[in-house]
C-alpha cells in the first residue's frame, strides 16, 4: 500500500487513527503492531512470514546478546556475529541472487538460471534498522527489550516501514513506551503528511513523466538530455523527501519524532554538504555501523580512503543490484575523497554562485548514472549530453514550453524559501497563524487528491530499495 | 487556544477522510462514467485466493479511485491545474488551440513492423482476388492534418513515411486514393471533431470526393445532400481523458434525407442512423450504432454494383454518401468479425476499399490475421 493512495487516506489511516484514540494506552502498541502487519502484508501477504522471521531474528538476537553481556562483560559477540551474518544473509539472498547469477553467466560460461525472486518491499530498510537494535544492545547503548510487541511494534512501524527514513531504535527507545501524542503534535502530523503527499503527487509525479517520456526517445538532443536529467533529479528528490515527509507527519499523529532524512540537498555548494543534506538516516547508518567501526579517520589517511571506499560502494550496492549503482557509489567516494583533500579548500575561494553550480552539475551527472541501469544506454546518454545528436529540436521547445512553470515550481520547491516565506508569514500572522497554516494545508491536500483520483501514474522510486 | 484550533482542525482531518471513506463503503458504485466514457470498477469479490495473489487488493485501490465522490469534479479540478500550470498535454491527449483535443500519436506509439505486415496483408489479400479491383484510402489524424490547432511545437507521428510505405508495398496491387491533399485544403474547417478522433461528416465529404474522383465518378455536391446538425452536445473520447466543461461541445450531422435502404447489421436489422445514441455519451455511435463485424445495406439504387469495404469507426460517417451509388455495400469491421469476409471475398464484389485511419490501420492487431484465413 502506498501512502499517496485512497486505499489509504480514507481506508487504513481513519481505522488506524481511530483505533488508536479509542483504545486504552497498554493497547496501543499491539494495535499498531497489527495494523503495520496489514499494512506489510497488502501488498506481497507471502512475505509476511519473512518479516515475522526478521521480528523473531533479531528479537532473539537483541535477548542472547544481552544475557551473553550479563555473563562476561565483553560477551555477546558471537550472538551479535550470528544475527547480523543472518540478516546480511536475508537481504543478500532476496536482493542480490540474481544478480550476483547474472555476474557469474557474464563473466564465465555457467549458463545458470535467474531465480527471478521478487525483491520483498522495504527489506533493505528494515533489515538495517533491526540491525541498528541489535548492534546498540551489544554496544550497551540500549536497553534489550523484552517486550517482544514493543520489539515488533518498533520493526514494522508503518510510516517508516517501506521506504524510510531508517529509524535507529537508539532514536526511538523511549518513544516505544511513552509518547506525546497531543493535538498539537497529531496536527503538526498532518502539516507534515500534507507536504510530503504533495511533493509526491503534484511534483515528483509530474517530474517522472518528464523523465519517463525523454528517457523513451531513440535519439536525444543536448538540450533533451539535459532536461531529461533535471527532470529525474528532481522526481527523485520530490518523490523520497515527500515519503520521508510522509513518513515523518504519520509518525507524529501516534506520538513518534522520527529523525530529519533531508534538509535541501540541491542547496549544498559541495558533494560532502550534499551528503549531508541527502537520505540523512542512510548516512548516518553507514556512519555509525560501517565506517567509524572500520577505524573512520583515526587511522591515517590510507586506511581513511579505504573506508570511505567500503563505505560508498556498500552505499551504491544498498540502493540497488546493479553495477551501474556500485558506479554511482564510487562516483560519490572519488568526489568526496577529492573534496577532502584538496577541492573544498579551492572551492571557498570561489564566488558561491560557481561553487553551487559546480556541487548541482556532479549532482545531476550522478543521478544520470543512477537513472541509466544499462551501460551501453548510459554511454548514449553521456554522449547525448555532450551533444552527439545536435543541440535541440522541435520536443526539447515542446517539453520546454509545457514543462516550463513546472521546473520552475520544483526549482523554487526544492529550496528552503517556501519554508522560510511560510514562516515569515506566521510570525506576521500571530494568532492568525494556525488559520494561514490550516488553509494553505486543505489547498495542497486537495490539489493532491485530485491528482491522486484522476491520475493512474503513481510510482514510488524507492520501493525498489 | 492556538491547542483548541489545533485539535480542532486534527477532528476535521480524521472527520474528512473518515466520512470519505464511509462513504466508499456504503454508496452503491456507479457502473459507468459518462465523462470519462469507461466502465468502473465495482467492489471486488473477497476471496483468500484474490488476496494471496494481491489483485483484491489491486482491485480495491481501483474501486476507491474510480468511486471516489465527486470524482467528475475532482477530474475536472485536475484537467484545470495542469492547464493552469502550462501542460499541453494530458492523460495522452494534446490539448490544443480553440478547443482542439488531438490524439497524442509519435513515432515511438506506431510499430512500423506491425504497419508493415498490415500492408502484407492487405497486399496478399489483393493477390489471392486478382481479378476483383483493390482500393485502400488512408485517412490521417487530425493533427496531421489541423496542425495549426496543435499546441506549438507539438510533434505526432510521421505520417509521410507512413504513406510512402505504403505506396512502396501496394502499388501494384491496389489503388491508393489519396484524400489528404482535399482534407489539408480546408483544415481551417471543422472536417475533424474538436472533442473526438473521428473525422465530422463534412471532413467525411472530402474522402467521399476522392473515393468518386478515383473511380471516375462525379460526387454528389455537398450543399445538395441535406446534412444538417443532430446534436451540438457532443463531447468525445479525447475529451474524456482530460475533461474540463469549459470546453465547447462538438456538433454532429447527419443527413436529413437519405435514399430507401435495407441495412443488416451482424444478421439483425439496423438502421442508418440509431438516434438513440443521442441519449448516450458517445453521439458518434449515431452512425449505424456503432461497429460491427459485418454490416450491409441494400439500396435501390438503379446501377447494379456492389461494394465491400474493410473499415474502421472512420468509414461509418462517410458510407451514407455511397448510397447513391451502390446497389450493394457490405463493411467488414475485422476487430469485430466472425470471419464471413472471406465468403464475401468470394462472392465477387465490384469493389473491395480498405477504409482506415491511418495510425488506426497501422496499430491494428487483427488485420494481419486475414493472412491465415485467405491461405
Amino acid at each position: 500500500m502506498v501512502f499517496s493512495s485512497l486505499i489509504f487516506l480514507c481506508g487504513f489511516l481513519p481505522i488506524t487513527i481511530l483505533g488508536y484514540r479509542l483504545l486504552p494506552q497498554r493497547l496501543r502498541n499491539l494495535f499498531l503492531l497489527i495494523m503495520s502487519l496489514l499494512f506489510y502484508a497488502w501488498g506481497e501477504p507471502i512475505y509476511f512470514f519473512l518479516m515475522a522471521a526478521s521480528i523473531f531474528l533479531n528479537y532473539m538476537g537483541g535477548l542472547f546478546v544481552a544475557n551473553a553481556q550479563r555473563k562476561r562483560p565483553n560477551g555477546g559477540k558471537f550472538a551479535l556475529f550470528l544475527t547480523s551474518l543472518i540478516n546480511l544473509a536475508l537481504l543478500g539472498f532476496f536482493k542480490y541472487t540474481d544478480f550476483l547469477i547474472g555476474t557469474i553467466n557474464s563473466l564465465t560460461d555457467a549458463g545458470l538460471s535467474l531465480l527471478k525472486i521478487a525483491l520483498p518491499i522495504g527489506i533493505s530498510f528494515y533489515t538495517f534498522q533491526a540491525m541498528s537494535y541489535v548492534i546498540d544492545v551489544y554496544r550497551k547503548e540500549v536497553r534489550v527489550q523484552r517486550n517482544l510487541i514493543n520489539f515488533a511494534m518498533y520493526v514494522t512501524l508503518f510510516p517508516q516501514l517501506i521506504a524510510g527514513p531508517i529509524v535507529r531504535y537508539a532514536d526511538v527507545e523511549e518513544q516505544i513506551e511513552t509518547r506525546d501524542d497531543n493535538a498539537s503534535v497529531f496536527w503538526s502530523g498532518v502539516v507534515r503528511f500534507s507536504i510530503g503527499l504533495a511533493k509526491k503527487a503534484l511534483l515528483a509525479n509530474q517530474a517522472g513523466k518528464l523523465w519517463d517520456m525523454i528517457s523513451a526517445q531513440p535519439e536525444l538532443p543536448a538540450a533533451t538530455a539535459w532536461l531529461g536529467a533535471i527532470a529525474f533529479t528532481f522526481q527523485i528528490y520530490f518523490d523520497f523527501s515527500g515519503y520521508s515527509d510522509m513518513a515523518i507527519g504519520l509518525g507524529r499523529m501516534f506520538g513518534f519524532q522520527f529523525v530529519e532524512n533531508f534538509r535541501y540537498p540541491y542547496q549544498s555548494d559541495s558533494i560532502t554538504e550534499f551528503w549531508r543534506r541527502w537520505h540523512i538516516s542512510l548516512s548516518t547508518w553507514f556512519r555509525e555501523y560501517v565506517y567509524i567501526p572500520l577505524g573512520g579517520n583515526r587511522k591515517g589517511k590510507a586506511r581513511q580512503i579505504i573506508n570511505l571506499f567500503i563505505v560508498w560502494a556498500l552505499t551504491g550496492l544498498w540502493h540497488g543490484a546493479g553495477w551501474n549503482f556500485l558506479c554511482w557509489g564510487l562516483y560519490f567516494f572519488l568526489l568526496l575523497v577529492i573534496e577532502k583533500n584538496f577541492l573544498l579548500k579551492l572551492l571557498k575561494k570561489i564566488p558561491a554562485v560557481f561553487r553551487h553550480l559546480y556541487a548541482l552539475l556532479f549532482i545531476i551527472l550522478g543521478w544520470v548514472l543512477f537513472a541509466v541501469e544499462d551501460f551501453s544506454a548510459l554511454a548514449d546518454y553521456f554522449r547525448a549530453l555532450v551533444g552527439s545528436s545536435g543541440g535541440y529540436n522541435e520536443l526539447t521547445l515542446y517539453l520546454l514550453s509545457s514543462y516550463a512553470i513546472l521546473l520552475v515550481v520544483m526549482l523554487i520547491a526544492s529550496t528552503e524559501l517556501p519554508a522560510r516565506i511560510g514562516k515569515a508569514f506566521c510570525r506576521r500572522a500571530g494568532n492568525g497563524a494556525v488559520v494561514l497554516e490550516a488553509v494553505w494545508t486543505v489547498a495542497i491536500l486537495v490539489l493532491s487528491v485530485s491528482a491522486i483520483v484522476a491520475d493512474s501514474y503513481n510510482p514510488f522510486l524507492y520501493f525498489r530499495f | 487556544m492556538s491547542n483548541k484550533v489545533k485539535a480542532a482542525l486534527s477532528v476535521c482531518f480524521c472527520a474528512a477522510v473518515t466520512c470519505t471513506g464511509l462513504t466508499l463503503l456504503i454508496k452503491k458504485p456507479r457502473t459507468y462514467s459518462e465523462t470519462e466514457n469507461r466502465y468502473l470498477q465495482q467492489r471486488p469479490v473477497f476471496s483468500f485466493d484474490a488476496v494471496a495473489d494481491g489483485s483484491w487488493q489491486e482491485d480495491m485501490a481501483d474501486y476507491m479511485s474510480d468511486q471516489m465522490p465527486f470524482r467528475d469534479t475532482w477530474t475536472a479540478f485536475q484537467t484545470k491545474t495542469q492547464l493552469a500550470l502550462g501542460k499541453k498535454d494530458i492523460g495522452g491527449i494534446y490539448i490544443g488551440k480553440d478547443d482542439h483535443y488531438f490524439e497524442k500519436l509519435t513515432d515511438l506509439d506506431i510499430s512500423r513492423l506491425r504497419y508493415q505486415s498490415n500492408l502484407n496483408a492487405v497486399l496478399a489479400a489483393a493477390q489471392a482476388y486478382p481479378q476483383i479491383p483493390f482500393s485502400v484510402m488512408f485517412i490521417p489524424s487530425a493533427g496531421i492534418i489541423q496542425k495549426q490547432f496543435l499546441p506549438d511545437h507539438a510533434e505526432l507521428y510521421n505520417a509521410e513515411y507512413l504513406y510512402a510505405m505504403a505506396q512502396s508495398t501496394l502499388r501494384d496491387a491496389c489503388t491508393l486514393v489519396d484524400c489528404t491533399t482535399a482534407l489539408k485544403t480546408h483544415s481551417e474547417e471543422a472536417i475533424y471533431y474538436r472533442t473526438d478522433h473521428h473525422w465530422t461528416t463534412y471532413g467525411a465529404w472530402f474522402g467521399y470526393q476522392a473515393w468518386m474522383e478515383s473511380q471516375g465518378l462525379v460526387p454528389n455536391a455537398f450543399e445538395e445532400l441535406n446534412v444538417h446538425p443532430i446534436s451540438d452536445s457532443f463531447y468525445g473520447t479525447l475529451y474524456s481523458k482530460a475533461p474540463n466543461p469549459d470546453i465547447m461541445p462538438d456538433t454532429v450531422e447527419i443527413r436529413y434525407e437519405t435514399p430507401q435502404c435495407t441495412v443488416t447489421a451482424d444478421g439483425a436489422e439496423g438502421t442508418l442512423y440509431a438516434m438513440d445514441a443521442l441519449n448516450e455519451k458517445d453521439h458518434y455511435e449515431v452512425f449505424f450504432g456503432g461497429n460491427y463485424g459485418e454490416l450491409n445495406i441494400r439500396t435501390q439504387c438503379q446501377t447494379e454494383k456492389s461494394i465491400l469495404i474493410f473499415k474502421d469507426s472512420y468509414a461509418n460517417c462517410l458510407v451514407p454518401y455511397l448510397l447513391e451509388h451502390y446497389s450493394d455495400i457490405t463493411m467488414i469491421d475485422l476487430r469485430y468479425t466472425d470471419g464471413s469476409w472471406i465468403d464475401r471475398l468470394n462472392e465477387q464484389p465490384d469493389q473491395v476499399l480498405f477504409l482506415y485511419e491511418i495510425s488506426n490501420f497501422a496499430q491494428d492487431p487483427n488485420i494481419s490475421t486475414m493472412i491465415t484465413a485467405l491461405k
